[in-house]
């Protein structure tokens, strides 16, 4: 030991001199076991109330839920799933102004544009520029901030599915594009161009700001309802193969 | 600094295998379950005693900071979030702080009590988590201790249900924007954080038996990894840990930040400096804290909740140039948010000051002379995240 670890010095901290009856520390097991076993006691005799609002189950104070007998309902402004909102003719109403795919924070939404033609045959068409020729999300990249939900100018974009992404058992069935994300009954505001206005008193941006928390349309709180993932068909995704 | 030095070195020497000198090189983590995160310690060992430690961080570093330069103020929120994941409120509430005080902007009343609501339930979901952590780290999967531990559980899924209610998500909030907040209240949420409250408040001396009464807990704790009040003071310890080693000092009552000057705040200290005194600093908190998100839920008034303008490109919002930092009381210590702004819409530089670093940062002074096993309860006493750590 000649090195001259000085560190040796270090002083152990003084235990204290107990007895056999101290040191198996048998009150203070018996103490702690107690309450467990109160517990224990009530759970199994009480019966369990399947009450899902678990703050006020009366009786026994068993915590769990049995999913999927019983599920907790979502409160009205879950931030779930993604999806987009369509139009009376089945299009999705987004424009593509890329302003979802400008603000996510995990750059998760690839959008590529279309023009419709001046002389298209749909009323909407001719009044609406710009449609999403592909709007893909990668769910699994996705943070669930809701930052997309609210930038989206035309309402086309929203997290009120009451639901979270399912499961996948590739990275590639997490990829999301349109056919999977239009879902809903359509949605139209009295501020939408291919309504014609009678007059211009009416004013531009009336719809309610609310849709960025509860979902018109869809059942509210607790739809829980699973969305059909249709993974036979190739995803024709340009931005997230990686070869 | 030296007076101290002269008690233990931490940067003494130690060859790492040297058969004379006796002692083992033991690597405490990063793959453990009671590092509270990846975390590294290299203990020397002379049998069971420590007699060299040094600490390791790191492993969990995702470059938050290097993402702050390139994203916008808006998109920084959720990133924030995730720093210190088990108070996520608070981390958001440092970020745009600093945003505000930058661009001078007024948060109206309702959106400054609203934010010291969600900080006390916050602080009070987070110290259940630290106190569950430690207790299931002095007692093992299999022991005691997860008792403790779910029932703490049991009791932060209250407040997280509260927290879903109002901003849509359990974990990673994402309401505060600058100048505000970004959700409001829904009905009947006074009710169910009424009833929350109680019932925490009602369950609490249940884990006083189970912990701070039971004289197993205190032996393994008492005298156990004393931190010097002025050793803690020049590391830059500060929250429960500081508190508990005597010093009085509490950001919410010295620097008011948000709705703390129009309540009274009482700060829990405790005089001894060791583990035992950090868990009961942290117990007495959760009953403060109880009471003060009744006090602003009592008196929140009434009116908007955010005082920005609406954009409609919120991603081009501009800071100007300047500098400013800005620091709050996190169920950790002092959670710090130093923004450099050069007029674009990206910051220039942010640099988050973590709690949990500055608490790590005295291992090595408190830890040589005491077994592994206390180790361990020096650490989970510590509550370290190491999200907040690394970032």
């Amino acid at each position: 030991m000649g090195h001259g670890h000085s560190s040796h010095a270090v002083k152990k901290k003084e235990l204290v001199e107990q007895d056999v009856r101290e040191r198996s520390y048998v009150p203070e097991l018996l103490k702690g076991l107690a309450i467990t076993t109160r517990h224990f006691l009530k759970n199994l005799f009480v019966e369990r109330d399947p009450n899902p609002q678990v703050v006020d189950r009366e009786g026994s104070h068993v915590t769990t839920v049995q999913y999927p007998e019983e599920k907790i309902p979502y409160p009205p402004g879950y931030r779930g799933l993604h999806r987009l909102v369509p139009r009376e003719d089945g299009q999705p109403r987004c424009v593509a102004c890329y302003m979802c795919a400008t603000i996510c924070p995990a750059q998760c939404i690839y959008i590529e544009a279309g023009e419709y033609s001046q002389d298209d045959a749909a009323a909407e068409s001719r009044v609406i520029e710009k449609y999403p020729k592909q709007f893909v999300i990668d769910e699994l990249r996705c943070i669930v901030c809701g930052l997309c939900v609210d930038a989206c100018p035309k309402d086309a974009i929203r997290m009120d599915t009451y639901t979270h992404t399912p499961s996948g058992e590739t990275r590639q069935s997490f990829v999301w594009d349109i056919p999977r994300l239009l879902q809903g009954p359509p949605v139209s505001h009295p501020s939408d161009p291919w309504y014609k206005r009678g007059n211009s008193e009416q004013p531009d941006d009336s719809h309610k700001e609310a849709h960025t928390r509860v979902g018109e349309g869809l059942h509210l709180g607790g739809g829980n309802k699973s969305v059909e993932i249709d993974t036979s068909k190739p995803v024709a995704v340009t931005k997230f193969l990686k070869g | 600094m030296t007076a101290l030095l002269r008690r233990v070195d931490p940067y003494l020497k130690i060859e790492a295998y040297d058969p004379e000198a006796e002692l083992m090189l033991l690597h405490f983590g990063p793959q453990h379950p009671s590092t509270h995160g990846v975390f590294r310690m290299d203990l020397y060992l002379d049998g069971e005693l420590i007699v060299k430690a040094v600490p390791h961080c790191g492993y969990l570093h995702r470059a938050v900071e290097k993402l702050c330069e390139k994203l916008a103020y808006v998109q920084l929120t959720p990133i924030v979030d995730k720093n210190d994941y088990v108070a996520p409120m608070t981390n958001e509430l440092a970020l745009v702080m600093a945003f505000e005080a930058l661009l001078k902007q007024d948060v109206p009343r309702r959106a400054r009590w609203l934010r010291s609501l969600f900080a006390e339930l916050q602080r009070v979901a987070s110290h259940l988590l630290a106190i569950g952590t430690l207790a299931i780290d002095l007692g093992g999967a299999l022991g005691g201790g997860t008792t403790v531990f779910m029932h703490c559980f049991r009791e932060r899924e209250l407040i997280l249900d509260l927290f879903e209610a109002v901003t849509g998500s359990r974990f990673h909030y994402n309401t505060h924007t600058i100048g505000g907040n970004r959700h409001d209240l829904p009905e009947g949420w006074a009710k169910q954080a009424k009833d929350a409250i109680r019932v925490i408040r009602e369950r609490l001396p249940e884990y006083g038996a189970l912990t701070i009464e039971n004289r197993i807990f205190q032996q393994r704790m008492q005298k156990v990894g004393v931190l010097d009040g002025e050793l803690a003071l020049e590391l830059g310890v500060t929250g429960p840990n500081l508190r508990a080693s005597g010093v009085d000092h509490d950001l919410r009552r010295d620097a008011p930040y948000a709705a703390y000057d129009e309540v009274k705040v009482n700060v829990v200290t405790a005089q001894t400096g060791d583990c035992f005194a950090r868990a009961i600093v942290r117990v007495k908190e959760i009953e403060e804290s109880l009471r003060l998100a009744e006090c602003f839920l009592d008196g929140l008034p009434e009116g908007p909740i955010n005082g920005g303008k609406p954009t409609k490109m919120a991603v081009q919002t501009k800071v100007p140039v300047g500098q400013t930092y800005v620091g709050i009381e996190t169920p950790r210590g002092e959670l710090g948010t130093w923004l450099v702004a050069d007029g674009t819409h990206t910051p220039y530089r942010l640099k988050i000051r973590p709690a949990s670093l500055h608490s790590l940062s005295a291992l090595p002074y408190v830890l040589p002379g005491h077994t592994v096993s206390d180790a361990i309860a020096i650490l989970g006493s510590l509550d370290p995240i190491m999200g907040e750590v690394d970032r």
